[in-house]
Formats: structure tokens, sequence, C-alpha cells
């Protein structure tokens, strides 16, 4: 019995670690993520990484008291990205996706670049050429 | 039976390890992959694959009904609006020039947009 015991143990330790590696793994893209879509995709893919380690927590302790916050991160998850996507990401520069990398690396070199982000607002009428989604 | 229990048991944690490690390589393919449609890609995976087979393996451990309801709730939730995210993502990506042309085989939104006009 303390046999089976041990190996469940030691693998659901094992999992545990890998969640946290990979939330780990997931800063840095949230970090240096290019745009703000990737940032948007990084947050599902965070929701989705708690969600995994609750469910590990859970198997490991053998309650189901932190299943209620997985069902409200799971059915409530998807709202940041999707607000990211339809609000914010449209005021990025389109052409800025190998510009914008060294930004956040170097904010106070960004002279031009918070005439950028001025000019941005009154740009993102007439930045995206395609006509607004709706 | 005491021992099917327990291989249950051991069944359930053996597969929250391998959604966990579903989850670390879709995220390693989200730091390596270049390009936003391609991160879209790799962040599936921890996003139904991995997170599937963690609550698969929570589903084993536990093993009363209030509890599998509440899993399948979740799963249910996940899928459901996992793929509305990435389109709004994946189509936001589009409108703002983020998606390299030269790289697609087939473009029918392009077609459509142009079309349309």
């Amino acid at each position: 019995m303390s046999v089976f015991e041990q190996i469940d143990r030691v693998l659901l330790t094992a999992a545990i670690v890998l969640v946290l590696a990979a939330g780990l793994l997931l800063l840095v893209r949230i970090w240096r993520g290019p745009s703000m879509l990737d940032r948007a995709i990084s947050l599902d893919v965070i929701a989705a990484l708690i969600i995994a380690g609750l469910g590990a927590k859970s198997a490991v302790a053998l309650d189901s008291f932190y299943f209620p916050i997985m069902l409200v991160l799971a059915f409530l998850g998807f709202t940041g990205s999707v607000g990211i996507a339809r609000f914010i990401a449209v005021r990025d520069r389109p052409q800025a996706v190998t510009v914008i990398a060294p930004s956040p690396a170097a904010p106070p070199g960004a002279g031009g670049r918070s005439g950028d982000d001025a000019g941005s607002g009154s740009d993102a009428g007439s930045g995206p050429t395609k006509e607004d989604p709706k | 039976m005491n021992v099917w229990i327990q291989l249950l048991d051991t069944a359930g944690a053996l597969l929250v390890l391998i959604g966990a490690a579903i989850s670390l390589l879709g995220v390693i393919g989200m730091l390596r992959l270049p390009d936003v449609l391609s991160r879209s890609h790799a962040a599936t995976k921890p996003q139904t694959l991995g997170m599937l087979l963690v609550l698969a393996g929570v589903a084993l451990r536990l093993r009363t009904g209030m509890d599998l309801a509440t899993l399948a709730l979740i799963a249910f939730f996940q899928m459901l609006t996992g793929p509305v995210a990435s389109h709004l993502v994946a189509r936001s990506a589009y409108r703002t020039g983020q998606v390299d042309h030269g790289e697609l085989l087939f473009d029918e939104l392009d077609e459509q947009l142009t079309d349309g006009k």
C-alpha cells in the first residue's frame, strides 16, 4: 500500500514541478512578447496552467476544495485575451513587430517612441488600413 | 479489489504527469515559435490536451459523482471558450498586419476582403 502511495506522490510532485516550470517559462514569453497579442495568448495559457496546477494539487490532497475556482477560471479566463485582441491590439503599430521588440528593454531611449505612442492614438483609425471588423 | 483501486490511483497520477508534461511542451513551443499564429497553434496544447489529461487524472483519483460532474463542466467550458479567444486573437493579428502573407498557402480571408470592396 505504501509503495503505491509513494509512487503516486512522486508522480504528482513531478507533475506540479513541470507545471511550475511551464509557468515560469511562460513569464519569459509575456516579458518579451513582441506584440500584445502574444501576451494575450500567454494569458490564456496561464489560465490553463493554473487550472492544471490546481488539478494536480487536488489530486495530491484528494479533496475537491478548489474545483469551483477551476470552474470560474475555465469560464472567465478567456475574457482578458478577448479584450486585448478586441480593443488594445488595434492600437499597436502594425509594422512594429520587429521594432517594438527592443523597446521594453530600453524605455528611456524611447523619446521618438513616446511620440510614436502619442501618434498611435490618432493613428488608431487610419493605422489598420483594412476596415474595422464590424 | 484493493489492488485495482490503487492501480486506478496510480493511473490517475500518471495521467496528471503526462498532462503536465504536455503543458510544458506547449509552453516551450510558445517560446520557440516565431509568429503570432504559430504561437497560437502551440498555445492550444496546454489549453486542451494537457488540461484534459490532468482533469482525467484527477477524475480517476477522486471518484465521486459530484466531483466528476464538476470536472466535466470545467472541461466543457474550457473547450467552449478556448476557440473563441484563439479566433479573436488570430483575427486581430490578421487585421493589424502581423501575419506574414508570403508564408500562407491559402488566404481566403484576403480574397473575401478584396472582393468585398
